[in-house]
């Protein structure tokens, strides 16, 4: 019914509808598609909220940027007596005693929570398939998988069960979902959004970010909950990201590189398609398209496996069922009940991925891996600051995949950390990117990167693009 | 005959008297009741992220200036990953890479000459919860205490004694005190030692490994248990055995230490950058202003009442021990010009005093210049000294001044010599048997009389004057 | 070369357990992974500094002034078990056992 979170908040501002109407809709459609299993946990008291958000629109209170705009969350963002379980049974009943900031932000703009979305467990995996609770299924196809790990995040804005979705992203967790789901799909600088209560994978690549039919909505989601956090002391100083519209913003002339040995990467044909398709849709905007050497992108991944697992393994280090979540009750020593409540409370990849990063961060090999790969991290970074010093852009197709049958992939450990090739270098660097589909039903999607806190000209730029696509 | 060498470390940790805690807002407050002082942050809750604390760096950076320690202007914090109840996030915020300060020194006197011993680093890090048990054995968490700053101080191997550890403990102790940045009390937990020791053979160069002693609750136990493990190490490398590398508890009861049993592999920390903490660059003319501020130390303090006020070495260690006392003696010495006598009465009588009725040095009845009036009373031979005794416990206990006091109790000296002639007289008349001992030799029977002549004057005669009187007139008897 | 044994300790370093008869396939996995990590060693980083996170900015210094805590009741409310004001462990050998 409604194309975006800004049509609704018009809706309502100019009385064509109530919140507790439009809630109303989507709780609607999120029964209709409960076979899609994009929702762990539908929040019970939205249509409570909507019509107290009501009457306080009808007392005066002005419209927020979110005026009843009913957002769905991924289950790994803390909200104040709403479940949240990051998909695993470590916390499987925990409520938590406060909000994220985001979500603070997204309530005093207006929004409603509709509900915590599915993910992979602890947003470890690219397809759902690992979360402790439910597969969810891609609605363009729903043999297969909506991507990872925002899975239902991505689903539940594909299937209309929600205008938008907030996700996070460690390596491509929103973006690749986004593509498989055809959907925008939106990685802020690091900083731009608060971590104070997104619970951490890997604490200096996550941001929480967005999932939205349009661009628009992207930037309307961010600037709420975008801007410094004195909760965060990793956030962006500054008071507000500041992403503004400009309908007048044009590509033309500017500069935009890909990786030159694309071939080495290969793509998968409906992939390639539609990234030859973006490029010359670029080219027709007026920029110049060329292929770059980024020599020390190979590596990216590798890095990146190292620097996950690394701080995977601390951030998990708190699930013991001693201050939170469930815990065995037979033990004969605090090591037995650590060891016994872990590994009955984690799924298997996310304690091979714990028990990686303690092999990385070990003392056998002091710790060589882990050290090299922060040199190599700085290596990347300074690579793309040279590239942004004559370019605008980077592009790359957003996946080299596309999406894949339901338990297809199950038991390749590599396969699983392919598909975030292109996606991994922007969050070990702490750019930016979206994911912009190229068409409305399935097919690859292109990733547009900006510098660091470039983000304003990314969205003005992804919007120009989504202009000329419609 | 072999010559051992016992080689000591220290690792110290000090509870920082903070009102909040390292990383989150939460009081730092001892004794509320468990778990109240607590929050997401320091309960390591999901999506919890570190705030640091500035004061507790202004107070690491304070210990490391008052150890002579180069400060860095910009580091980082480090994650230190084991497992245990009390570690919330199974890992302690610490700094592992890049110590706040780093290179100091104390110079603890040792036979009469200084020894440098080497402070290695001063850190900041965060403290555990705790655990305490109920009638059935169930280990109860309070993590009140969890977060409270601390800092870490850690020296290089170079005590050779116990007696050597003991004092260096004591003069960082005080300097700690000096600052206010810690109660640095080691009997309330504020104050945490761990001792790493070894015994070298200097003829064959053979050690052995490294012991790690921790439970010591005091000063003498951190002594006693250096004692015992070196006697435990000789005997390892008389029977040609070096031991391992081994953590073990100090019992007080038994005097000596037991293993304590290998927590599986919790010895690999896992180092790694801690990654929710960026970097800190300290503002500019932070360190400068904090060293500016910083208050003098009392091994300077007491150099300086030894030059200044000419005081012996005892006697201005004694002043210097504890910076509120050595501030009254400086009060005082506004007011008085004899320092020895000042000093004399402050570690005599004053201390007597506050220590009986438990007084604070902050909340002295009187002022110092009232001492200085006391003490000029009795140079001006006014009262003695024995009677300025009595004026001072009733100054402490009634604040009132030494003046009113002397006259309300009648306590002035009687200077008139024709008036302690006469008691002296009177007093000699009386005890014949006395002078019949003096003359004998026994010069006991003078004080005696002394005391006599005391009693006769009410307490108002000089015990000199009559002294001197007693010994002229037994003469001439 | 990455060993069975260096896969146990790992596990148990990690306080995870893992089944003796997954320890093989566990091991393979593990290489593979490894391998693929291990390339960034053909990456020359003479000269260059670590980066720990993207963020530049010096981390803000909280001022010493105390926040609300948590109610005692929130900060209990998941917790698996617990007395009075306490969490609670049920009784457990003594972690340091003399010997």
């Amino acid at each position: 019914m409604y194309k975006s979170a800004a049509s609704i908040v018009e809706a309502i501002k100019n009385k064509e509808t109530t919140a507790e109407q439009v809630t109303a809709y989507y709780l609607q459609k999120i029964e209709e598609n409960k076979d899609l299993g994009s929702f762990l946990t539908v929040n019970e008291k939205a249509l409570e909220e909507a019509r107290e958000l009501d009457a306080r629109l009808l007392q005066g209170e002005p419209c927020g940027a979110l005026c009843g705009v009913p957002v769905a969350v991924k289950d790994n963002v803390l909200t104040e007596g709403l479940r949240t379980t990051c998909a695993s049974n470590a916390l499987k009943d925990f409520i938590p005693p406060y909000d994220a900031t985001l979500i603070t932000r997204i309530k005093e703009a207006g929004g409603i929570i509709l509900g915590k979305t599915n993910m992979d467990e602890f947003a470890m995996g690219s397809s759902s398939e690992t979360s402790a609770f439910q597969i969810t299924k891609n609605p363009l196809d729903p043999n297969l998988v909506p991507g990872g790990s925002s899975s239902g995040s991505a689903s539940a804005v594909a299937s209309g069960e929600a205008v938008v979705a907030i996700g996070t992203d460690t390596g491509g967790s929103i973006r690749q979902p986004a593509s498989y789901c055809s959907l925008y799909g939106y990685y802020p600088s690091y900083g731009t959004v608060s971590r104070s209560g997104v619970i951490s994978m890997a604490n200096t690549l996550d941001q929480a970010g967005v999932l939205a039919n349009c661009v628009a909505d992207l930037r309307r989601m961010v600037n709420v909950i975008g801007g410094c956090d004195e909760k965060d002391p990793t956030s962006m100083r500054e008071a507000s990201p500041g992403l503004e519209e400009n309908p007048s913003y044009s590509l033309q002339g500017k500069r935009i590189g890909y990786p030159a040995n694309l071939d080495a990467f290969p793509l998968e044909t409906e992939v390639k398609e539609s990234f030859d398709k973006g490029i010359r849709l670029l080219e027709e905007l007026g920029a110049e398209v060329v292929p770059v050497e980024f020599p020390t992108l190979a590596y990216a991944l590798s890095v990146y496996n190292i620097i996950v697992a690394t701080e995977v393994s601390s951030n998990m280090s708190r699930f013991d069922g001693i201050v939170y979540g469930p815990r065995v009750d037979e033990y004969q020593s605090n090591d037995e009940l650590y060891k016994k409540t872990r590994s009955a409370v984690f799924g298997e990849e996310v304690q091979r991925r714990i028990a990686m990063g303690t092999l990385y961060l070990g003392s056998d090999d002091e710790q060589r891996l882990y050290k090299k790969a922060m040199k190599v991290r700085r290596k990347l970074a300074d690579e793309y600051r040279a590239f942004f010093a004559d370019y605008d852009f980077v592009l790359t197709p957003t996946t080299n995949d596309m999406p894949f049958p339901i338990g297809a992939r199950k038991d390749d450990p590599m396969v699983m950390y392919d598909s975030e090739l292109f996606t991994v270098s922007v969050n070990l660097c702490g750019l930016c990117a979206v994911s912009i589909p190229m068409q409305k039903g399935l097919g690859g999607s292109l990733q547009l990167i900006a510098e660091r806190f470039n983000d304003n000209e990314l969205l003005q730029a992804a919007e120009q693009i989504e202009r000329s696509l419609a | 005959m072999k010559a051992y060498e016992t080689i000591v470390g220290l690792e110290i940790h000090v509870e920082l008297l903070t009102k909040t805690k390292m990383f989150c807002g939460c009081k730092n407050s001892f004794g509320d009741a468990p778990n109240t002082n607590v929050c997401e942050v320091c309960l390591g809750f999901p999506g919890a992220l570190p705030r640091i604390n500035k004061t507790a760096i202004d107070y690491g950076i304070r210990a490391g200036l008052a150890l002579d320690c180069s400060i860095r202007e910009a580091f980082g914090t480090d994650r230190k990953k084991y497992f245990y109840p009390d570690l919330v996030k199974g890992y302690q915020i610490t700094q592992d890479a890049e110590p706040l300060c780093y290179d100091g020194y104390i110079e603890v006197p040792v036979d009469d000459e200084a020894h440098k011993v080497r402070i290695e680093r001063v850190h900041i890090e965060e403290d555990t919860g705790k655990a305490i048990h109920n009638e059935a054995g169930d280990t109860l968490m309070d993590y009140n205490r969890s977060g409270v700053p601390l800092i870490e101080i850690v020296t290089k191997p170079d005590i050779r004694s116990a007696e050597e550890a003991r004092l260096f403990l004591t003069m960082l102790k005080s300097r700690l005190e000096y600052l206010g940045v810690s109660d640095v009390k080691m009997e309330e937990g504020s104050l945490r030692c761990d001792v790493n020791i070894n015994v070298k053979n200097t003829e064959t160069g053979q050690r052995t490994a490294i012991t790690e002693v921790k439970n010591l609750n005091s000063f003498r136990a951190v002594s006693r248990a250096i004692e015992s493990e070196t006697q435990r190490h000789i005997a390892l490398l008389e029977a040609e055995e070096t031991g391992e590398k081994e953590t073990r508890r100090w019992d007080d009861l038994s005097g000596r230490t037991l293993l304590m049993r290998a927590k599986g592999t919790s010895s690999d920390y896992r180092y790694s950058a801690e990654g929710d903490i960026p970097r800190i660059q300290l503002p500019a003319q932070m360190i400068e202003e904090i060293q500016r501020a910083l208050p003098e130390m009392p091994h300077v303090k007491k150099a300086r009442f030894q030059n200044e006020y000419g005081l012996n070495e005892y006697d201005a260690e004694n002043l210097t021990g504890d910076p509120a006392f050595a501030r009254l003696f400086e009060e005082l010495m506004q007011h008085t010009k004899d320092a020895d006598t000042a000093a004399n009465w402050m570690l005599g009588d004053f201390s007597r005093q506050v220590n009986d009725k438990e007084i604070r040095y902050d909340a002295i009845p009187f002022a110092m210049k009232d001492l200085a009036d006391l003490l000029a009373l009795v140079e001006n031979q006014t009262i003695h000294l024995n009677a300025a005794k009595k004026v001072l416990r009733s100054m402490f206990e009634t604040g009132g001044k030494p003046g009113d006091i002397v006259e309300k109790e009648g306590l002035s000296q009687i200077t008139d010599t024709g008036a302690l002639e006469k008691i002296v007289d009177e007093v000699l008349d009386a005890n014949p048997q006395s002078i019949e001992d003096i003359k004998g030799g026994k010069d006991r029977a003078l004080g005696f009389l002394v005391g006599q002549c005391m009693k006769a004057s009410k307490g108002k005669g000089n015990p000199q004057t009559m002294r001197q009187l007693l010994e002229e007139k037994i003469a001439q008897r | 070369m990455i060993t069975r044994e260096q896969v146990k300790k790992t596990y148990e370093l990690a306080m995870l357990e893992l089944p003796e008869e997954q320890v093989d396939e566990m091991t393979e996995k593990f290489q593979i992974i490894y391998d693929m990590a291990a390339r960034v060693d053909e990456v020359d980083t003479e000269g260059l500094e670590d980066m720990v996170s993207p963020v530049t900015h010096s981390c803000p210094l909280r001022d010493d002034v105390p926040e609300a805590s948590l109610d005692r009741e929130a900060a209990l409310i998941n917790a698996h078990d617990r007395e009075f004001g306490y969490f609670r462990l049920k009784s457990v050998m003594l972690e340091e056992e003399d010997v």
